[in-house]
């Protein structure tokens, strides 16, 4: 499974807080990459359910695309407007652009796929094929020979 | 993050805290809460927030885990208007204001100055 976070390119206000995170991070992992959003790919009976943590996120800053089995999302987290006159004493929220590519086991028809986002959190659901679903095969009676 | 005594994860959400001559402002990520999955309180100085989000249909089969149970208490080392908390949500963010205790106008104090 391919997953990317990437910043955005100029340090612009946020500069700042990308080294914080990168530092944290590769403190942590010894790496510069971190994982947002998390993103839980889920099999149901009907297909598979992509749930993403996305809060504060607005729909129209996000952009779902389902090419087979590969399933990619694009979004960006805007700054919040902080209240009038105020002091920023925590800021652990991450702003900026951001890209997953899932991968599900199979493929699935894009045409069927649903997307919904409520209270911040994205919900996917991609339906397997007919082709691909259960169905019940009769077994042909034993023919003697 | 912790686990709870059946196992469960408990994750620390991320929050942003703001602060203004008048009024104390924290954004806390709640992805997935809706109103009635969030309990807060405040108790002296600490602001305690706990959420558990409806679990979701079928079986993890990839990715990560997406958090279900938040837990995380804030100390707001300011003196608060209890009576006037205000908490709002929206988009799996929980916006809570609490208002400062203002010093009464104008009161300038005189500091006195200790031999030494």
């Amino acid at each position: 499974m391919v997953s990317t976070w990437r910043w955005t390119g100029s340090a612009g206000p946020f500069g700042e807080i990308q080294v914080l995170v990168n530092d944290l991070v590769e403190q942590l992992f010894g790496e510069t990459e971190v994982v947002w959003p998390a993103a839980e790919v889920r099999r149901t009976e009907t297909g598979y359910l992509i749930v993403v943590a996305v809060p504060g996120v607005a729909r129209e800053d996000l952009s779902l695309t389902v090419d087979g089995a590969t399933v990619t999302l694009e979004g960006l987290r805007r700054p919040q407007e902080p209240p009038a006159g105020a002091e920023q004493l925590t800021r652990e929220r991450l702003v900026g652009t951001f890209r997953r590519v899932l991968v599900l086991p199979e493929a699935v028809d894009g045409e069927q796929v649903r997307a919904r986002l409520v209270d911040g959190l994205l919900q996917v659901e991609l339906p397997r094929p007919e082709s691909a679903q259960a169905r019940e095969i009769p077994i042909d009676p034993e023919v003697s020979s | 993050m912790m686990e709870t005594e059946t196992g469960e994860r408990v994750w620390r959400p991320a929050a942003d805290l703001y602060a203004t001559p008048t009024r104390v402002e924290l954004v806390i990520e709640l992805p997935g809460a809706a109103r009635d999955d969030v309990r807060l309180s405040l108790e002296d100085d600490e602001l305690f927030v706990e959420a558990t989000v409806a679990a979701l249909p079928g079986e993890p089969v990839g990715g990560e885990r997406v958090p279900r149970r938040f837990r995380r208490l804030f100390r707001l080392p300011w003196e608060l208007e209890r009576e006037g908390v205000r908490a709002s949500l929206r988009d799996g963010l929980l916006r809570v204001t609490l208002p400062r205790r203002l010093a009464a106008e104008g009161a300038a104090r005189d500091i006195p100055v200790e031999e030494g």
